[in-house]
């Protein structure tokens, strides 16, 4: 049974709409049970919902914590979930328990299939917070296929008004898993380096990077690759193999090593503490990287970093969405 | 080199660092620059026949003018002292080669004694930066050198990245510098990575000693990873501890990128600019 009470940690709902009627009619009383309550109640929503709610809210709206445009806010998955780490904190009171309305804008996005995984990351990450998390989800404008994630993410899901526990509701390590790139063998032609300092393998991704279409903007490979590269020399002692090729209209960057591999199925999905000693150099790569996958077992660990490679209308060029300013 | 040059050199024996003195000696004599030599503590006194024996005696009559002084260290045995004493005395040195017509004064000094003045590289480093701004304001041109058989490799790599220019290196220097860029301000430039981690700690560090609250260049840095961003954080939080702070000037957008997603851009005492 998922947690109900979020007086006891965290309760992760997916509300599916039909209409504006409905969403009030649902969402109101949530607010207004917060404001009551005397919690923290944020809602981080796009323009035709914040406008209902605005609308419907009246007076009330000055009782909120917040009322935030979704639309403009991020550009990754990761952001959200730091984002939301980073205003929930703010919000945090000792006894008092938090209400977020959010709604993900971004699901339609091409990207938006990666970002759903920070949603089953939040069932993680949050669990232990006193934190009630309503997702807002247009049934008409959300895609078939998104919305089967969306019970797979949320422990809760209410449909038409009716509140029930997701049948399809995955752990969170398990649709991490699921959800990642399909795995694709490697070309045998594709170009492999065994690292002996971190210049040179910088030097050799940025080269290849550049001549598979990543234009002029090689940065963001460049220093994702090496995150991973020294995490395998620090924390192993091995010396990983890089190589690189192109894949659809994503290069793809894969680091290898023949460690005791990787245990943690949400490593890099966590974001880092102020105080942390280490552990932000995958969090680094998911952040820098458009997609990336994990393969690990006792034998060794090989991490694969995506890069889509847009054309640049501007310039004439390709270069990496990530990378540009 | 030019005037507000300051240069590291670590030299394997002593006749190689009298020939590239003679050298550069030569070159500041044609310039009509004073030429002041620093022996280390214990050098033989007669240290003239030396040079003229390296070469230098082809450009300057060296009996004859005082174009080229040869001097003691100062006998202070603590690196506070010292280092006070050290620039005190390259600022009356140039004021005198101004006073004595020559177009500016160029310096050789063999170092490798302060280290154990010092006992502890940071300390030297702390003396190292506190002097480059002294060559700079006075626009002499100055080589430190090293006995690299008398130092440690580690204490080399840091002396190489905090001085402004090296001569001789040999390759396995560290992928950064730190250049002092005039009042507070810090060029850092290279590459940060985890390779050089502990060396970059140590120089902020020093820095740190010398500058109240640095402001760091990063315009023309190359390449900096997380875990040099960590050392800039932490050097920041240290600071801001005492009310003072690190200022990074000019991060490209990947390094701001880095330091939000990281969230050591919300480290006290760091002030992203």
């Amino acid at each position: 049974m998922p947690n109900v009470d979020h007086q006891a940690g965290l309760v992760h709902e997916a509300l599916l709409y039909t209409s504006e009627e409905a969403l009030a009619d649902q969402v109101l009383p949530f607010i207004q049970e917060g404001i009551d309550a005397h919690e923290p109640v944020l809602v981080v929503a796009g323009p035709r919902c914040r406008k209902i709610l605005r609308s419907e809210l009246g007076s009330l709206v000055e009782r909120l914590a917040g009322l935030l445009p979704a639309e403009d806010r991020w550009t990754k998955g990761s952001e959200v979930l730091q984002g939301y780490a980073l205003e929930l904190s703010a919000l945090r009171r000792p006894g008092k328990p938090l209400r977020l309305v959010g709604e993900p804008v971004w699901t339609g996005w091409p990207e938006g299939r990666e970002w759903l995984r920070y949603e089953a990351v939040v069932n993680h990450c949050f669990a232990s917070w006193p934190y009630y998390s309503l997702c807002l989800y247009d049934r008409q404008a959300v895609p078939v296929d998104v919305i089967e994630d969306v019970a797979r993410t949320h422990p809760l899901v209410s449909w038409d008004g009716r509140k029930s526990v997701s049948d399809r509701y995955l752990e969170p390590d398990r649709f991490l898993r699921a959800a990642e790139p399909t795995w694709e063998r490697s070309p045998d032609s594709a170009p492999a380096l065994r690292v002996t300092s971190f210049r040179q393998a910088r030097a050799f991704v940025s080269h290849h990077g550049v001549r598979l279409g990543l234009g002029r903007n090689p940065e963001a490979l460049m220093l994702a690759s090496h995150e991973l590269v020294a995490n395998v020399v620090q924390h192993t002692g091995d010396t990983p193999v890089v190589s690189v090729w192109a894949q659809g209209d994503s290069l793809v960057c894969e680091v290898r090593d023949d460690g005791r591999g990787l245990d943690d199925p949400y490593a890099g999905y966590i974001p880092p503490r102020p105080e942390q000693e280490r552990g932000r150099g995958l969090w680094m790569a998911r952040c820098l990287a458009d997609d990336l996958a994990v393969r690990s077992s006792k034998d060794g660990t090989t991490v694969r970093l995506y890069f889509r490679c847009a054309h640049d209308r501007r310039s004439g060029s390709w270069t990496a969405r990530t990378s540009s300013p | 080199m030019r005037p507000g040059d300051h240069a590291c050199y670590a030299f394997l024996t002593a006749a190689d660092f009298r020939r590239m003195v003679a050298d550069y000696f030569s070159e500041g004599a044609a310039l009509g620059q004073q030429l002041l030599f620093m022996r280390g503590r214990g050098a033989p006194d007669d240290m003239v026949t030396d040079f003229g024996d390296a070469g230098l005696d082809a450009v300057i009559d060296l009996e004859a003018r005082a174009q080229l002084l040869i001097v003691d260290p100062p006998a202070v045995d603590s690196m506070h002292g010292l280092s006070a004493a050290l620039q005190d005395g390259l600022r009356m040195m140039t004021r005198q080669a101004d006073a004595s017509g020559f177009t500016g004064l160029r310096v050789a000094a063999d170092a490798t004694w302060g280290l154990a003045v010092a006992g502890d590289v940071s300390d030297v480093l702390t003396h190292e930066l506190s002097m480059d701004r002294v060559v700079s304001e006075t626009s002499a041109t100055v080589v430190c050198g090293f006995h690299r058989p008398e130092c440690t490799t580690g204490s080399i790599r840091l002396l190489e990245a905090i001085h402004p220019l090296e001569v001789g290196s040999d390759g396995d220097r560290t992928r950064f510098h730190l250049v002092m860029d005039g009042g507070d301000q810090v060029a850092v430039t290279g590459e940060v990575d985890l390779a050089d981690e502990r060396e970059f700690r140590e120089a902020l560090r020093a820095l740190t000693a010398v500058v109240a609250c640095p402001m760091l260049n990063l315009g023309a840095l190359e390449f900096i990873d997380v875990r040099g961003l960590r050392v800039l954080a932490d050097v920041a939080r240290t600071l801001g501890e005492r009310d003072r702070r690190l200022v990074l000037r000019h991060p490209s957008q990947l390094v701001r990128t880095c330091l939000s997603s990281t969230g050591l851009d919300r480290t006290p005492g760091l002030v992203i600019d």
